[in-house]
């Protein structure tokens, strides 16, 4: 049998079974829940008034979590810095293994380097 | 019976004038859907055959004052099945009793009879009547209201694939009672 005749059969039986309810017309109470209040309109329903208990909740956490967020950065910027000062990388200007060296070019390089070997000469 | 076809955006712009044109509009919803609603009240075991009625005047006032959120280039009637089968059934999840729906419908010693010299449309109806809740409810969307797979998925909360296989069991049960293979 063709699928097209069992399915309009099926269709058949449920019409006849819905056909067969009794249709009563809606009370008056009903009519009146449903139009009196109101339709909500899209513009009532957003935003929502009042958030729910559960996204207060939520929004209180996140507020307790911003004063940890910020000390937790300000520790990870201070950590950052000494740790790249310490690898020799960090700004001139704050570079602690330079402070105290002289880096600047010497006006006479060989006197330099003479006194430069003189302190090996010492030092051995 | 010839199925009420409703114009749903007519439907949501008389609702939204409110007055007399909004209890129009709800007469014509709750017209075009009383029954059908009613029938697929009958479908969840768990909702006691006396709070039916009520139940599905619920449902109908709950969609008549959520229209505003109804988009009409929708299917109206994916959309109202789906607040009445959430609303029917989070009450049989609340009242978890039992309702010998098919009891009150078969008749199992006059199925026999009523195979052999009732027509296709009255063979099927016992077999609608041995259905499960479930399956009932997926005849009724697929068959009645020509919901797709996945529509009647949506709404009943089933994968699509679920669906298509029940129907053809369905099919298979409906062909076997009109004595022919599918």
């Amino acid at each position: 049998m063709k699928r097209k005749i069992v399915d309009d059969a099926l269709r058949a039986a449920l019409r006849d079974e819905i056909g067969r309810l009794p249709l009563v017309r809606p009370s008056e109470e009903a009519i009146s829940r449903a139009t009196e209040q109101g339709t909500e309109r899209a513009s009532d329903q957003a935003p929502r008034r009042t958030p729910s208990r559960t996204r207060r909740r939520v929004q209180t956490d996140r507020l307790a979590f911003l004063p940890v967020a910020a000390v937790g950065l300000l520790f990870l910027t201070a950590g950052l810095s000494t740790g790249l000062s310490a690898a020799g990388l960090g700004s001139p200007r704050d570079d602690s293994l330079a402070a105290g060296l002289d880096l600047s070019l010497p006006k006479d390089p060989e006197a330099a380097f003479a006194s430069f070997l003189r302190g090996v000469r010492l030092d051995s | 019976m010839q199925m009420e076809t409703v114009d749903a955006a007519g439907l949501k712009a008389d609702a939204l004038a409110g007055g007399e044109r909004a209890r129009n509009a709800f007469e014509r919803l709750w017209n075009a859907y009383y029954k059908r609603l009613l029938f697929f009240a009958a479908c969840y075991r768990g909702l006691p055959s006396a709070e039916r009625e009520d139940q599905v005047s619920e449902a109908l006032i709950k969609a008549f004052r959520a229209l505003s959120a109804y988009q009409p280039g929708r299917s109206l009637d994916a959309w109202l099945y789906r607040i009445a089968a959430n609303q029917f059934a989070d009450l049989t999840r609340k009242a978890k009793r039992f309702c010998p729906l098919v009891a009150e419908l078969a008749v199992p010693g006059r199925q026999e009879q009523e195979f052999e010299r009732r027509d296709a449309a009255e063979r099927c109806r016992a077999v609608l009547a041995t259905l499960d809740d479930r399956d009932r409810r997926i005849a009724q969307l697929c068959f009645h209201e020509s919901f797709s797979s996945r529509e009647a998925g949506e709404t009943l909360g089933l994968p699509a694939a679920t669906v298509r296989w029940r129907i053809s069991v369905i099919r298979a049960k409906a062909s076997k009672a009109l004595g022919e293979e599918a």
